[in-house]
Parts: structure tokens; C-alpha cells; sequence
């Protein structure tokens, strides 16, 4: 017999690809029931967190293939005929591009692949197909932050990844029915800790695909509409969601009774549809008027804006911006707008500086026609006598906002969240009939008064309010805040902000119950009134107290992970002086980076001998056990033979003793790629040993 | 899986009583698609073992007896001329079955020993430059009587080694024989069996026994077995590697049956008997002390590692 040196000696030598080849074998093996349900288990919770971006025919003929496969594992019959995966998987693609109208981008890309693993699991027989659905299942769960990158998600989407690596270790351990499912979540757990160095260089240090290059990462469905009418805020009343948050890094907070979020300017009033719209005229009509320089009064005020995606070209802004946002993002355009020149589809970061409570104080002759135009002759004549009442015998403009501030507080006009319906002409319904409202409703009718009245006015759309965290001193708004309100032009004062939601209905509202003082201010209250809706005031203190925590980590998340976007990274790497390393030296550096862990690997493989002696050194300890209890081993006697002849001998022992033995047989013949993490509870297994061969001893004794 | 061929193993040996190893064996020998040599005395029942292992497996079956007259031709089947077609027509022998039961395969000539030998190694027959494939899976169970030697052409070492495996049956114990007393007759038992394999199910089972995974230490064990069987012995004794390959493919089939993916050096020593003893050289057989076969002094004489 070859001495153990030798043979080890054998077992360094081999190099990595005679062990890839013996392997290969491997590939043919079947899979036990247990392995397909894990699997399949992995991959709905993966496709979980997805299921609001996948059409739902689509979900429900996923769900349809699961139940087929696994009464496909029940019945265990044969896997159906090639003709039928692929007509499935025409079937897919052609759903996918009837629906979606396109086969790549974020949304039917996501979609696809969910299907074709579908799909996929039919056919899976051996272990090849095996690792390959789990590598596709792994990057399937992580295109959940395609869609959001939220630190619960992320966590979600970590633990999904936890699964699948128990699933690949619990693969290549020895059986189903010796699956230490501990200690392959504990594997799993250390193998993720140990990639997490090296997932931080990856995320700090390797250059970003700049994304969208001809990618649709798809869009947020919720957001301020682009066109202001009679029900467009309707869906936006219960929709608790967040728009942005802001913080003020300057430590300085805006009163209360500013908290104004400017978005974009309306102009265009389209009497025949009761219509606003004028975001894109603003566009092409660079009014060179609207710069900081003409804005007067006010105090300066630096925000932090952490916006979500929502598809449009706008940021928001305390009233009123005064300078681009940071890194150029954002310019200032006619009215006060800051715009972006592509349209928003991540999540982003902004410092603006706002001089909260100024006025611009003039505006050129094309802005004071644009502010001004309205088609009189397709407004009913109720409402062009009500213009006319109101600037009565040549009252001035700041009487006829007033007067028609007062008609509203005259007429019992009321703010509801009901939508309701307003007929063919929602303008003279909601002024002479319904006299209730959303903010549209009212900022809409009064801009057009006061048109109808010489008044030059616009209505301004964007958030107002908001909910104030005070652990983390930010300001959270969302989408159930979004507002419109009218600006008029005053002579002498310039743009002025009047809201006559406020201030039309201010007596109207219910006293606030607020959690802050900050709150109990009256311009807050329609905020207030609608953040109460959405969280109710029966919620506990602590709870409150847990969603301002929640949104204090989720801060942190946003200002540390998401806030590192490729441009800050590319600073970075300026700062660095890596910048002039373009990506063909990230390309060597990657295929070296892989080369050096494929050679550690391969050592590791070679390591796999020392750790084999560690196993027969534990098997020898046991042995020595049973021997000193008086069972010696014949050198001809397997483990399994000897264990049960120890066992039928020293019958106080006798369970430790098998268990150990089947751990063992399995560890030293089974097919295991990693010794060392079984090694310690194998240990354990023979302290059991002795301890039960130790007890049963005294028990002689006495 | 298991529970199919624990099965299948009961009612065999509902009908051959207290041999259960035997029986396991030779299942064993079948899935690890080799034949199998059944060496004993008239009457303990080598042909009811053939019969209840064809019809529990649901194999066509069909049995040569061997005499010394028996001709090729009558084995694998010859060419007949037709006169309608005016042309030769092969009509196959009884070689043409799944299971094949060669009764006294030491009587025959050795020209007609060599036709059957020839098929089971190639699983097809070649006459007339034509060759026909035997039907899958292909199983010859060969009978010898160790006894009553005159007249009789026994099997050279050489033709041996074309068996995967050789088994005795024995005497049953006085337990058993009581109970095969009591029974019915044993002809009417067998036909009473019902197949409970499908001709799938043990192709199926075929395949697996070959992705039973062997370690690096079971492989250095049958190299140990290998190296000790040919040490000190003449030119050209010892096992052969086929016998080390045999040796393996058996383990894998009985670690199969016994519901694993792996061997077990226990799984090696359990075949170990049956695949080596008819091909140990004479010498093994002739230093026989403490009762032991030839097999077991070997396996004693190896560390298992």
C-alpha cells in the first residue's frame, strides 16, 4: 500500500483541469425532488418582489409552468417534447412584444426572463441544467433594483442570493438526505461576508456603464401630470408614496409657511378642453429676465433634493431657485424652472440654493402677453361677468385678487379629495354649481379670472408641505402633497404667490392634530389634512416614532450607497488621478483580477489534500475511541462495518457511534468540494463519542 | 427507487427461499449489465432463479440446454433458403432473447461455448457478413455443474473472465428447505409472478449505475486490492485489469441498490467475493487455510483506506 505522503502527494499534483474533467461526470447525474423544489422556491421568491412589473398573463403562465413542474416531479414524468418549450417560448416573446411593444429595456427584459426560466425549469434534468438556472435565477433577482433601490429591497434581494448559494452548497453535498442545513447557511453567510470586500472595491472603484444608451431602464409610473385639468391630481390624492425628501445641509429650515416645492409653470390655458399646459413652449423661450439677480427680498437657503425617478425633465425647488442645481444637472429656465435636459429615470441627488420668500420683480413684455392670453369668447358668460364684477369701476389689480379671494370665502367654497363630476364645462361648474374642489380646481379657475380680469397670472404646479422627520431633520414629500397654485403679476411687487386653495378655504379645514409644532402652522393644513389620511392618528407614538427612524436610515442609504452616482465617481477618480486609465485598462485589470482568483482557486483546490488528512485524523481519533473501550479496528474493516460491529458491542454508544459513521462515510467517499466547514461538527461528533463511551463506562463502574 | 427493487428482491426470494444475498447479487450483476456464472450442484435451483428474475423483470426469456452435440448454429441461429423469395432469411436462435439461460454450459464442445461467449461479450451476432444486434438489455445467466466432471468441457480461466460475476447457491439452510417443502410447486409459483420492473425502469437504473460517484479513496482501494492480488504470484496471475473494472462497476450497483450515490468500501467487499473467486489464479485457490475463499484472504489482506 502506497504511504499517505505518496498519495498526497498524487492528489497536489493534479491540476485543476483534470479536476474541471472529472467533474464533468457530474453534469449527468439526476437531481432529487427536494433539489427541483429548492430551486423553485428560489426563484418565486426572487420573482417576488417583481410582481408589479410583470404583466399579469405573464405571472399567471409562470405560476401555470411551476405547478406543471412540480406535478411533472410528483408523477415524475417526462419532461415535455422540444416543440412545446419552444412554442412556450415563441409565446413568451411574442406576448412580451404585443405588450410591451419592445423585446429589450428594463421592463420586457425582466418580463422575458422571468418567463424563459419559466420555461427553462421544464427541461431541468441534470446538474448542468441546475447551476445554469441558478446563475440565471441569481442575476434575475437582482434585477429587482432595476426597479427600486430601496434598502429593503436590497436586503431582500442580498437574502434571495443567500438562498441560492445554500441551494448550490447543499448541491454539491454528498445527498438529500444529508443536507447539514446549517452549516451551509453558515457557509453561505461567510462566503457572502468574504465577497463583501471585494463588492465594495468593485462598487467604489470599477467604472459604471453610463446607463440608458439606447436602454430603457423604464420609468416610475407616478408623478405630477404633465397637463393640469379638472381630475389630473385625482390618483395622486391617496398616493402615499415618496416624490423626494429634502435636507438642508446649510442646518438652516424654511418657515413652515414656505414650503412651496416649485416644479413648472403653466401658461397655455386651452378653454374648449379646461386644459393647462405650457411646459413646452417654456422650453424653446429662453426669457432672460428670470434670473437670480431679479429676484428681490428673501433669504438664502441651501436644500439637499433626493429625487425619484418620475420620468420628466423637472426638479423641484424651494420658491424660488436661485442657480442651477449641483454638477449642472439642473438649469434655470423661463419662470423660474429648473430643468434637466433628458428625462429623469434614476434616482438623483441635487444641492439648490432657494431665496425663499423673494418675488422677481419684472418680467419682459413676451412673458406678460403670454401670462395674459386667454380665448374669452370660449368661456361662458357667467364667469366673464364674475371678471367683470370683480375689477368693478377700475379697482386695482391687488383689489381684484382680493375681491376674488372673497368670493370664494363668500360662496362657501370647500377643499375635498373627492373626485367628482363636473359636467361638460368643469370651470363654470366648480364656480357657480359644485363650489368644491381640488387645488386645481381652484388655482385653474382663478388664474383664469384673473385673466379674464387684465391680471396677468399663471399657475404654478409642484408640492406643497410636507412631513418633517425630526431625527433626521429632512423633509419628506410625497406624492399625495402635489399642489397648484396661481402667481400673479402685481406692479410694483412683482410675481406674487397667492394660493387660493389656502387661502379661499383656510376656515373650512379642520383644526390639525400634528405631531410637531412645526406642523401647526395654517398654510400647512392642506398638507395636514392629507397626511392624516394617509397615516392615521390612531397610529401609537412608537410606531410614529419607528417611521421617522425607518426614514432616517432610509436617508442615510440614499446619501451614502445611491448618491454615488457615476459622475461622483468619476471625481473621484480624477481626484485619484485615475482618470486618465480609460476602460481598456479596467478590461486587462479585470482579466488579471479573475486570472489571479482562478489560480487561488485551483491552490485551494490543491489545499483540499491537507484538509483530507484533517479527515483522517478525526476518523483516526475515533477509531483510537472505540479502542480504548476495546473495540480495535481490523485494518481490512470499512468505517461503516466497523461502527456497526462497535455499535452491536458497546450498545450504551451505539448512536453516537452510527451517526458519526455516517458522517464520516459520507465526508470521505461522497462527492464534497469543501471539506474544512464539515470538519468541526464531524469533531463534535466524536467528542459525543467519547462522552457517551465515558458515561457508560462510570455506569459500569458504579 | 428502492422500494421497486426491495420489491422486486422479495418476491424473488418468495420463491427461492434463504438466499437472499445470492439473489441480491444477481440483480446486482444484471444492473451492472454483465452476466453472471452460476456454479452448483443439479437441483438447488439455478433455472427457478433464472425463471423468477426474467418474469419479475418483465424480460422475454429463453433457455439453451447445452449438450455435447449442441452446434452453433443452434445457439445463434442460421440461414435458411426460401423458395419463395428465392433468397436466404435468417432465423434467429434462442440467443435472441433479454434473458438467456445457458443450462450446463460445460457440456457442450468449447466451438459452441465460444459462440455463446462471442455474443455475450459483442451483444451481436454477425452470419453471413450480417450482423444482428441483440435485444437490449442483453442478460445470460450461465449454469455449471462443478460435479460429475467426465465428458465435460469446463470454461478455461481465460473464457471466465467474460462473466462479471460467479455465484454459488448452495444448500439452503434446514429453515428454508422446510419451507420450500410446505410451499407449492416451485414451476407453478414462478408463473404465478407478476413483472413489477418495466424494461425502462432497469435500463433507467443501467445509466445511474454509472454516475455512482467513486472517491478518490474507493479508487485507491480497488488499485490496492489489484496490486495485492498480483503480488507474489507467477508471470501473469493475479486479477486482470477487466476484473478491476468489474470490481468497481459491481460496487456502483450494489451501492445503487443500496440507495446511494456513492461506494462504500463496504459495497467493494460485499461483490468483492463473487467477482473475483473465478478469477483468482489457481494459486489463491490452492493456499486455502481457515476455511476461508480465496476472495476473503485477499480483502484481509488490504487496508481499507
Amino acid at each position: 500500500m502506497p504511504d499517505g505522503s505518496r498519495a498526497a502527494s498524487r492528489e497536489r499534483g493534479r491540476p485543476l483541469v483534470s479536476w474541471l474533467r472529472d467533474r464533468h461526470g457530474d453534469h449527468a447525474v439526476s437531481l432529487s425532488r427536494e433539489q427541483v423544489y429548492r430551486l423553485l422556491g428560489c426563484f418565486v421568491i426572487s420573482v417576488m418582489p417583481q410582481f408589479g412589473n410583470i404583466p399579469l398573463w405573464l405571472l399567471l403562465a409562470t405560476a401555470g409552468l411551476v405547478l406543471w413542474r412540480i406535478q411533472q416531479e410528483r408523477r415524475e414524468s417526462e419532461p415535455p417534447s422540444s416543440v412545446v418549450k419552444l412554442l412556450l417560448g415563441i409565446g413568451f416573446l411574442l406576448g412580451v412584444y404585443v405588450d410591451k411593444g419592445t423585446l429589450t429595456g428594463r421592463d420586457s427584459g425582466t418580463a422575458l426572463m422571468v418567463g424563459l426560466i419559466a420555461v427553462k425549469f421544464l427541461e431541468l434534468r441534470n446538474r448542468r441544467d441546475y447551476m445554469v438556472l441558478t446563475f440565471v435565477i441569481y442575476f434575475m433577482s437582482v434585477t429587482a433594483l432595476l426597479f427600486e433601490q430601496s434598502i429593503l429591497v436590497f436586503i431582500y434581494v442580498v437574502i434571495c442570493c443567500g438562498c441560492l448559494t445554500v441551494n448550490l452548497i447543499t448541491l454539491h453535498s454528498p445527498g438529500p438526505d444529508n443536507t447539514p442545513a446549517r452549516s451551509a447557511a453558515q457557509l453561505a453567510f461567510r462566503l457572502i461576508v468574504q465577497g463583501l470586500p471585494l463588492a465594495l472595491v468593485l462598487f467604489l472603484f470599477y467604472p459604471r456603464i453610463n446607463a440608458r444608451y439606447g436602454f430603457n431602464l423604464g420609468s416610475s409610473t407616478s408623478g405630477l401630470p404633465e397637463k393640469i385639468r379638472a381630475s389630473s391630481f385625482d390618483s395622486l390624492t391617496e398616493d402615499g408614496s415618496m416624490a423626494f425628501r429634502a435636507d438642508f445641509p446649510g442646518g438652516e429650515m424654511p418657515p413652515a409657511t414656505s414650503l412651496y416645492w416649485r416644479g413648472f409653470v403653466l401658461w397655455d390655458y386651452n378653454a374648449s378642453t379646461n386644459e393647462w399646459q405650457g411646459t413646452s413652449p417654456a422650453q424653446e423661450w429662453r426669457d432672460l429676465t428670470d434670473t437670480p439677480a431679479n429676484l428681490v427680498g428673501g433669504k438664502r437657503l441651501l436644500q439637499r433634493i433626493t429625487l425619484r425617478a418620475h420620468s420628466q425633465r423637472w426638479l423641484f425647488a424651494l420658491d424660488y431657485p436661485a442657480g442651477s442645481a449641483w454638477n449642472g444637472q439642473g438649469e434655470l429656465g423661463t419662470g423660474y424652472v429648473l430643468q434637466i435636459n433628458r428625462e429623469l429615470h434614476r434616482k438623483i441627488q441635487y444641492l439648490v440654493t432657494s431665496l425663499v420668500d423673494s418675488h422677481p420683480l419684472v418680467q419682459s413684455p413676451t412673458m406678460q402677453r403670454a401670462s395674459l392670453r386667454i380665448a374669452a369668447d370660449l368661456i361662458r358668460p357667467e364667469v366673464r361677468q364674475l371678471a367683470k364684477e370683480l375689477r368693478g369701476a377700475g379697482e386695482s389689480d391687488e383689489k381684484v385678487v382680493a375681491n376674488m379671494l372673497a368670493y370664494y370665502h363668500k360662496n362657501g367654497f370647500e377643499y375635498t379629495t373627492k373626485a367628482e363630476n363636473y359636467g361638460d364645462d368643469p370651470l363654470y361648474e366648480f364656480l357657480f354649481v359644485k363650489r368644491r374642489g381640488f387645488c386645481e380646481h381652484f388655482a385653474s379657475s382663478f388664474t383664469v379670472v384673473m385673466r379674464l380680469a387684465g391680471v396677468p397670472a399663471r399657475v404654478v404646479a409642484g408640492y406643497h408641505g410636507g412631513e418633517y422627520n425630526p431625527y433626521g431633520n429632512f423633509i419628506i414629500v410625497r406624492q399625495l402633497n402635489a399642489h397648484a397654485w396661481s402667481e400673479v403679476f402685481l406692479k410694483g411687487k412683482g410675481w406674487t404667490r397667492v394660493d387660493p386653495t389656502v387661502m379661499a378655504t383656510v376656515t373650512h379645514l379642520p383644526a390639525p392634530i400634528t405631531p410637531t409644532a412645526r406642523q401647526a402652522e395654517p398654510s400647512n393644513r392642506i398638507s395636514e389634512a392629507l397626511e392624516r389620511k394617509w397615516t392615521p392618528d390612531w397610529l401609537p407614538p412608537l410606531a410614529m416614532e419607528g417611521r421617522f427612524r425607518w426614514q432616517l436610515v432610509e436617508e442615510k442609504w440614499d446619501q451614502w450607497v445611491l448618491s454615488y452616482t457615476p459622475e461622483l465617481q468619476s471625481d473621484i477618480l480624477k481626484d485619484w488621478h485615475l482618470e486618465r486609465f480609460s476602460w481598456e485598462f479596467f478590461l486587462l485589470a479585470t482579466i488579471f483580477v479573475l486570472f489571479l482568483t482562478i489560480m487561488l482557486v485551483s491552490r485551494s483546490f490543491q489545499r483540499r489534500s491537507t484538509s483530507e488528512e484533517a479527515l483522517l485524523a478525526v476518523y483516526a481519533d475515533f477509531c483510537a475511541a472505540l479502542k480504548n473501550s476495546g473495540v480495535p479496528r481490523y485494518h481490512w474493516e470499512g468505517s461503516t462495518e466497523y461502527s456497526q460491529r462497535a455499535a452491536r458491542i458497546l450498545p450504551a454508544a451505539s448512536k453516537p457511534i452510527l451517526r458519526f459513521a455516517r458522517e464520516y462515510a459520507l465526508l470521505r467517499y461522497g462527492k464534497i468540494a469543501y471539506l474544512e466547514p464539515a470538519l468541526g461538527p464531524l469533531r463534535e461528533k466524536v467528542e459525543a463519542v467519547r462522552e457517551a463511551l465515558t458515561q457508560a463506562e462510570l455506569h459500569l463502574n458504579q | 427507487m428502492k422500494s421497486l427493487l426491495e420489491q422486486t428482491l422479495d418476491q424473488i426470494n418468495s420463491v427461492i427461499l434463504g438466499k437472499r444475498h445470492t439473489v441480491r447479487l444477481t440483480l446486482c450483476c444484471l444492473l451492472a449489465r454483465g452476466h453472471l456464472l452460476i456454479e452448483d450442484v443439479p437441483g438447488v435451483g439455478k433455472t427457478t432463479l433464472a425463471h423468477a428474475l426474467a418474469k419479475s423483470l418483465g424480460l422475454s426469456m429463453r433457455r439453451i440446454q447445452f449438450t455435447s452435440d449442441l452446434l452453433p448454429a443452434d445457439i445463434i441461429g442460421n440461414s435458411i433458403f426460401d423458395r419463395n423469395e428465392q433468397k436466404f432469411v435468417f432465423h434467429p436462435g434462442p440467443l435472441f432473447a433479454q434473458m438467456v439461460l445457458a443450462d450446463e454450459v460445460n457440456r457442450a464442445s468449447p466451438k459452441a461455448q465460444s459462440a455463446l461467449l462471442e455474443a455475450m461479450e459483442e451483444r451481436q451476432v454477425t452470419i453471413d457478413g450480417i450482423t444482428h444486434p441483440l435485444p437490449q438489455p442483453f442478460f445470460v445467466i450461465a449454469t455449471q455443474n462443478p460435479l460429475h466432471q467426465i465428458g465435460t468441457y469446463p470454461l478455461p480461466e481465460s473464457q471466465l473472465d467474460r462473466f462479471l460475476m460467479r455465484v454459488e447457491l448452495g444448500f439452503p439452510d434446514r429453515e428454508a428447505e422446510r419451507g420450500m417443502l410446505l410451499g407449492g410447486d416451485r414451476h407453478d409459483l414462478v408463473r404465478e409472478l407478476n413483472p413489477i420492473l418495466t424494461m425502462e425502469n432497469l435500463i433507467k437504473w443501467q445509466e445511474q449505475v454509472r454516475q455512482v460517484h467513486v472517491s478518490e479513496p474507493i479508487l485507491e482501494y480497488v488499485l490496492d486490492l489489484l496490486e495485492a492480488s498480483r503480488r507474489n504470484q507467477p508471470a501473469g496471475g493475479g486479477l486482470s485489469p477487466r476484473a478491476g473494472m468489474a470490481l468497481q462497476r459491481c460496487a456502483q450497483a450494489w451501492a445503487l441498490m443500496e440507495g446511494r450515490q456513492m461506494v462504500y468500501p463496504e459495497d467493494i467487499q460485499a461483490v468483492a467475493s463473487s467477482v473475483m473467486s473465478h478469477r483468482l489464479g489457481r494459486s489463491w485457490s490452492e493456499a486455502g487455510e481457515e476455511g476461508m475463499t480465496a476472495a476473503e484472504r485477499l480483502i484481509r489482506s488490504v487496508p481499507v483506506r
